[in-house]
């Protein structure tokens, strides 16, 4: 079946991916609650939970969604396995569509697991942080960044070799975020404030109150979309 | 439908260079047809669009009557490429078994009967392969489907004689079955072999194409001698191709009127007459060598 | 059945197949009632398209040579001739012999008995 080829050829990227980024969590769930405190309190764990969230998790996330994108026919070109795949009477549209999903998934997969995992982490060292913040942070994880999977799922395409797509793609992650962090006109569009937006969370207990706002997801996943068709739209036309 | 495959005045262009410049040719159904030309004639282009892998700059190209990229077409037909890869991660049992669903006309007796005759490990990764294995398991892939055609890019490349020889052999049970063959090939030898019919091509365009048979009958290669030669010109006319002197001697290459052009060694007082019959390298070198003068 | 091909020779396959398949009965290597090979068979050994022993297989049948028996293979019809070829020469040397004796008898130089024999063999021809 060829969603299964696709699983196959990306699975063990995605779990090297999630082992990494769970060993990531819990460092910094760790560090944070723990750093110069001299006695430990739960509302520790929900900062630390809340810091974890926008600083590592989101950071080692983002490229590793990038990532996610990587592969796809030019990287079967490079080993001599295109022209066997493209003479199966499946469309480049179809294998793109099994790609890009199993790649969101597992983008979104990655996002979810580690966010999840800090409450898990909180519990078994005697603090708390509620599982419904860090399912939804996931969640808006997932939809907001994948703005990065669509980037690395655009190079893929565009580049020839997995190191030319995955430097490109690392230099626009970087540049996305970077630029959207300083420059002052721009910051409107940083990507973390609209996962994690501050102003609902309580600046003494570090937990969500009030309502998340979700357009700045909303849009942020739109422009994943336009990234995807784009990407879809060089794969079908082009020579391999 | 007579024709399996199609091309009309296919074009593909890279850049500034023309792999393919005006191709037009036709592959008859129930033939083992060779596909014959230099390295960088544009053959390997040529299948690529047929596949839908790369895309033609002009021109049309169809398959089984469709035109090249119906995925429907490409249930009915094979392919096997000039480096036998494969997906190296997976065994030679799970490549199978990748495979065959998506083949209605798979089947098994031909898999089971294959596996046994090329003695494949079925727990053995493609990626330990030797390459001579890895074309077998590429026939297999492809015979098991019985396909209405099979298209083979530079099957013999890298293989040693014996399995060569195998593999030739199994192209010929195919064809018993129904299934046209059309092979890229450079080597004449091979072509001469088992195709019924040839295509040659160079620089992006045939230069010869039509039944073996009917072109070893014929394009003749006529010798006269003579104690003065005349000046080539002489010769000039219907069917003569090429005239060539070397010292007394005479050589035409006639594409018909082979007794007229005969008949010019007595009227012209030659002290020998020879008709011989020409073989297809023979044949190909001059049609390439007339491509370049001509060029 | 031992047939060598050699493919690259101007003459078609098929005519090579036919010619060395002819020359078998002519010899005896095939007699009547022999039954060849399946085309698919014959195609595999000599490693050739299945078309071009069609064509020989057809063409074998037209000189009367070979009888296809649909879905049955392919049988030797005509066995050799009454003679083979060695036989023939043996008793044409004879024939010569008593020939030139009997001429040389009568009178004749070998010259005017060799004309009188192209003069005979081109109005054979003429009237053939």
């Amino acid at each position: 079946m060829p969603i299964r080829k696709v699983w196959r050829e990306s699975r063990w990227r995605f779990f090297f991916i999630l082992a990494a980024l769970l060993v990531v969590v819990s460092a910094s769930v760790f560090y944070n609650a723990k750093a110069e405190k001299v006695v430990i309190e739960s509302k520790d764990f929900h900062e630390a939970g809340m810091r974890t969230i926008r600083g590592a998790l989101f950071l080692f996330w983002g490229f590793s969604a990038m990532f996610l994108g990587l592969g796809g026919f030019l990287r079967e070109r490079a080993v001599g396995t295109v022209d066997y795949t493209l003479s199966l009477p499946v469309s480049r549209t179809r294998w793109f569509l099994y790609r890009s999903l199993i790649g969101a998934l597992q983008s979104m997969a990655a996002a979810l697991i580690p966010a999840l995992a800090i409450p898990v982490i909180a519990a078994v060292s005697g603090g708390d942080y509620p599982i419904g913040d860090a399912f939804l942070m996931g969640l808006r994880l997932g939809f907001g960044g994948m703005l990065f999977y669509s980037v690395g799922l655009l190079a893929s395409t565009l580049f020839a070799g997995d190191y030319a797509s995955a430097g490109i793609g690392i230099a626009v992650v970087f540049a996305i975020n970077n630029s959207t962090r300083v420059i002052e006109s721009l910051k409107r569009f940083n990507l973390q404030d609209a996962i994690t937006p501050m102003q609902v969370i309580d600046e003494s207990t570090f937990l969500i109150h009030g309502q998340m706002p979700w357009n700045g997801i909303a849009c942020s996943f739109v422009l994943s979309l336009v990234l995807s068709v784009w990407a879809w739209k060089v794969t079908a036309a082009r020579d391999f | 439908m007579k024709a399996v495959v199609e091309t009309r005045d296919l074009t593909k262009r890279f850049g500034n260079n023309y792999a393919l410049s005006g191709l037009t040719m036709t592959v008859p159904r129930g033939h083992i047809v060779g596909f014959l030309g230099r390295n960088g004639s544009g053959k390997t282009t040529t299948i690529k669009i047929l596949l839908d892998v790369i895309r033609r700059t002009s021109g049309e190209a169809t398959i089984l009557g469709e035109p090249a990229g119906s995925v429907a077409t490409r249930r009915r037909i094979g392919f096997l490429g000039e480096d036998k890869r494969l997906y190296s991660y997976m065994t030679v049992q799970e490549i199978i078994a990748f495979t065959r669903p998506f083949f209605p006309t798979w089947r098994a007796e031909t898999e089971s009967r294959l596996l046994a005759d090329f003695e494949l490990p079925l727990s053995r990764k493609v990626s330990a392969l030797s390459k001579g294995m890895r074309t077998k398991l590429g026939l297999l892939l492809n015979l098991s489907r019985h396909p209405e055609l099979l298209i083979l890019d530079e099957p013999s490349e890298g293989l040693d004689p014996v399995m060569t020889e195998q593999m030739l052999q199994n192209l010929v049970q195919q064809a018993a079955d129904g299934t046209t063959i059309f092979f890229s090939s450079h080597q004449v030898a091979e072509v001469e072999q088992i195709a019924d019919h040839v295509i040659a091509i160079e620089k992006g365009r045939v230069i010869l194409e039509g039944s073996l048979d009917y072109l070893r009958q014929k394009f003749q290669r006529i010798n006269l001698v003579f104690d003065d030669p005349p000046p080539p010109e002489a010769f000039k006319g219907a069917g003569v191709d090429r005239v060539i002197v070397r010292g007394r001697t005479i050589s035409i290459l006639a594409s018909s009127n082979v007794d007229d052009i005969t008949a010019l060694g007595p009227i012209l007082a030659a002290k020998s007459v020879d008709v011989q019959s020409v073989g297809l390298k023979e044949l190909f070198l001059e049609k390439v060598k007339g491509d370049d003068a001509n060029s | 059945m031992l047939i060598r091909l050699n493919p690259s020779l101007g003459v078609p396959i098929y005519l090579q197949i036919v010619e060395q398949i002819r020359h078998s009965i002519e010899i005896g290597a095939l007699v009547e009632g022999d039954q060849l090979p399946a085309i698919r068979t014959l195609a595999e050994e000599l490693v050739v398209s299945p078309n071009t022993v069609v064509k020989a297989y057809d063409e074998l049948e037209q000189e009367g040579l070979i009888r296809l028996r649909h879905g049955a293979g392919a049988y030797v019809e005509k066995g050799k001739p009454a003679r083979s070829g060695l036989r023939r020469f043996r008793e044409a040397s004879i024939v010569v012999k008593e020939t030139v004796r009997k001429l040389r008898s009568i009178g004749l130089s070998d010259d005017e008995s060799r004309r009188l024999f192209e003069a005979e063999w081109v109005e054979e021809t003429a009237t053939r």
